[in-house]
């Protein structure tokens, strides 16, 4: 039933922006009230290429949260195809979240025991799609990651790239329309770290919307937009 | 929440975005992957689910087989036996004893039966030298008849030599033997207290008192009469038609000594209904302290492993989350897992409590007999103990930040 889609939220109306922070902050109440991010605006398009650079403890994760809808802003709006996400009760918060986004992260989170295959299922199995479509785009996108080769190997098995590999194709499996990534070359050496890179811009190149988080000055020359994060303040420089 | 129901739909329609599900054959192949993938721990797991339904298993069965050898086994003999021991110190039960005994239902024969001594000096006539200590019985007629002897030679003694108190005796193979007696038909002799007695019955076997073989018999009027100073405890020994016992042993005081209905202490065989529920009733309080522990034993070691594992697997349960899994997606994952844990371990519970069963069973020579619905039921026990156990770990992985989670 999925299967004619080729982007999971090509319902978002098209009009707007696709992803706008508007106002948006996070505090964190707790002993001491922790200023995470001060009010930001930031609208995000398809197609976009945002690198958020900044040292650790910025705000920069806190960023990425907010727009992968894993966090809520304590203050201003966030929305994502000119809907409030404010508005959305826990159903359709989760159903945007899975339908929109797709995460790859420094730690991969890859479940260590079970195949490739099974770990680039994952990401399908709660859009209930069949077990037939889901080993089609599955492989599909890990024959596009350049790993379709190990699909029965165990994560354990594989390279540091590899496995960031199995975590991007796991994303893109779910056809995401935003690829949000949270330090993904931080674990790899300089050249599997490029190789990455490169792979993540040809996604980005066939309209997927990349935004990376790093606090690599290095990988941060590369994204066409450049946000820089510091002490929760956010400054697009490019 | 801030929108329910239709709400929900109209929010989830604006944004185009179906509902995140998951369906059953993948959540159940889901958490099978996870059991399966960790044998080691699987196995440890469902150690004490595995104990504690074999345990239940193991002991239904035995119950069942016991019960099963109870009836098939059931002592023939005791069942159609009461006797009864006369507290009368030595007061005569009435004469006509054996005819009372013999109108009242269900009895098959029936009468005095006890020991005049059991160090008597007994010597054949011809060889009054050569005596032999032996125990000396008296009976009535029908004492004798219930006694259940085999004749080897000769005949018993009967209402004749009873009523007249003959001197005659029916003696046990063992005692013919010692004495070195001559055969019935040439009318040997024995003596007691110099009174001479005709031997007219030698018996080989008493199944109700085996220890007549190595005894001489004497009607009980004769022994009254000729050794007074013998035997102050009467016995009335009865033979009684199956299942009669009960009604019968309640009748008997009313029948011999009505005057004094305590006079008579009264033995009845267990009665096979009452020996069955006894052994059930030992077995179900057993069962149900095993069965407890067992699963008290599982639910607590499946809550732990389960519990670890969720704090083990917090990133992928936050993984899982930012995939679009929903909070009852999580709940129904970890419950799935830990109800696998449980039917694991009643499965294999129930192969153990089988073989245990059955070696026990072989062992003892019996047929090993188990209910279906035992069979049936373990595995679900199983299930029901990982369920439970699953209830705690599934609620705090359900509480899993996928920020948190995924920080790490």
């Amino acid at each position: 039933m999925d299967n004619t889609q080729s982007t999971a939220a090509s319902h978002l109306p098209s009009n707007a922006p696709l992803l706008v922070l508007d106002a948006a902050a996070r505090t964190y109440d707790g002993a001491s009230k922790v200023r995470a991010l001060l009010p930001t605006h930031l609208p995000i398009n398809r197609g976009d290429y945002v690198g958020i650079v900044g040292p650790s403890g910025s705000g920069k994760s806190t960023l990425l949260n907010l727009l992968g809808l894993l966090d809520t802003p304590t203050g201003g709006r966030y929305l994502v195809g000119g809907v409030n996400t404010a508005d959305l009760s826990e159903v359709p918060r989760t159903a945007l979240r899975g339908n929109v986004f797709g995460f790859v992260f420094q730690a991969y989170h890859l479940m260590s025991r079970r195949t490739v295959l099974e770990n680039v299922e994952l990401g399908m199995v709660y859009k209930g799609l069949d077990r037939q479509t889901r080993v089609e785009r599955s492989v599909e996108a890990l024959d596009r990651v350049g790993i379709a080769d190990k699909a029965d190997s165990i994560p354990q098995r594989l390279s540091g790239g590899e496995r960031q590999r199995v975590a991007i194709a796991r994303a893109l499996a779910a056809r995401p329309e935003v690829l949000l990534c949270d330090e993904p070359t931080g674990n790899l050496d300089g050249a599997n770290s490029g190789r990455l890179l490169d792979l993540l811009e040809s996604l980005n190149s066939e309209g997927l919307t990349l935004v990376i988080v790093t606090h690599d000055s290095n990988i941060g020359a590369r994204p066409t937009r450049l946000i820089e994060i510091e002490d929760g303040h956010a400054v697009e420089r490019r | 929440m801030r929108v329910r129901g239709s709400g929900v739909r109209i929010q989830l329609e604006r944004l185009g975005v179906a509902v995140p599900r998951l369906r059953k054959r993948d959540l159940i192949a889901d958490a099978a992957g996870e059991v399966l993938t960790r044998p080691a721990r699987t196995l440890l797991t469902m150690l004490g689910t595995a104990l504690g339904v074999g345990a239940l298993v193991a002991t239904v069965g035995i119950g069942q087989t016991a019960s099963n050898q109870v009836s098939s086994r059931f002592d023939a003999l005791r069942a159609t036996q009461v006797t009864a021991i006369d507290l009368g110190f030595g007061e005569p039960l009435p004469p006509d004893t054996d005819t009372r005994l013999a109108n009242l239902n269900g009895v098959v024969s029936g009468g005095e039966v006890w020991v005049v001594g059991d160090q008597i000096e007994v010597a054949p006539r011809s060889q009054p030298d050569s005596a032999r200590t032996v125990s000396v019985l008296a009976a009535t007629p029908g004492g004798l008849e219930a006694m259940g002897l085999q004749i080897h030679e000769g005949r018993l003694f009967d209402i004749f030599h009873h009523a007249r108190a003959e001197h005659v005796a029916v003696i046990g193979v063992g005692v013919a033997r010692r004495l070195d007696l001559a055969r019935v038909a040439d009318r040997p002799a024995i003596v007691i207290d110099d009174i001479p007695y005709t031997v007219i019955g030698v018996i080989t076997s008493s199944r109700r008192r085996p220890e007549a073989v190595l005894s001489v018999i004497v009607p009980s009027s004769t022994a009254v009469a000729s050794m007074p100073d013998g035997g102050n405890v009467r016995e009335v020994l009865v033979e009684v038609a199956p299942g009669a016992a009960e009604v019968v042993g309640r009748q008997l005081p009313l029948a011999l000594t009505p005057l004094e209905p305590d006079r008579l202490l009264i033995t009845v065989p267990p009665s096979p209904e009452n020996l069955r529920a006894d052994i059930d009733t030992d077995l179900d309080t057993l069962l149900l302290i095993l069965a407890a522990l067992g699963f008290v034993m599982g639910v607590v070691s499946i809550t732990n492993t389960t519990l670890l594992a969720v704090m083990e697997r917090t990133s992928e349960f936050g993984l899982r989350r930012a995939m679009g899994a929903r909070p009852r997606h999580i709940l129904a994952h970890v419950l799935t897992e830990a109800a696998a844990l449980g039917t694991a371990g009643g499965l294999v519970g129930m192969t153990l409590g089988i073989l245990a069963l059955t070696t026990i069973a072989a062992a003892n020579t019996w047929t090993a007999v188990i209910s279906p619905a035992v069979i049936s039921l373990a595995p679900i026990l199983g299930t029901l103990t990982g369920l439970i156990a699953g209830v705690y770990p599934a609620y705090k992985a359900t509480k899993i930040e996928p920020v948190e989670a995924l920080r790490r």
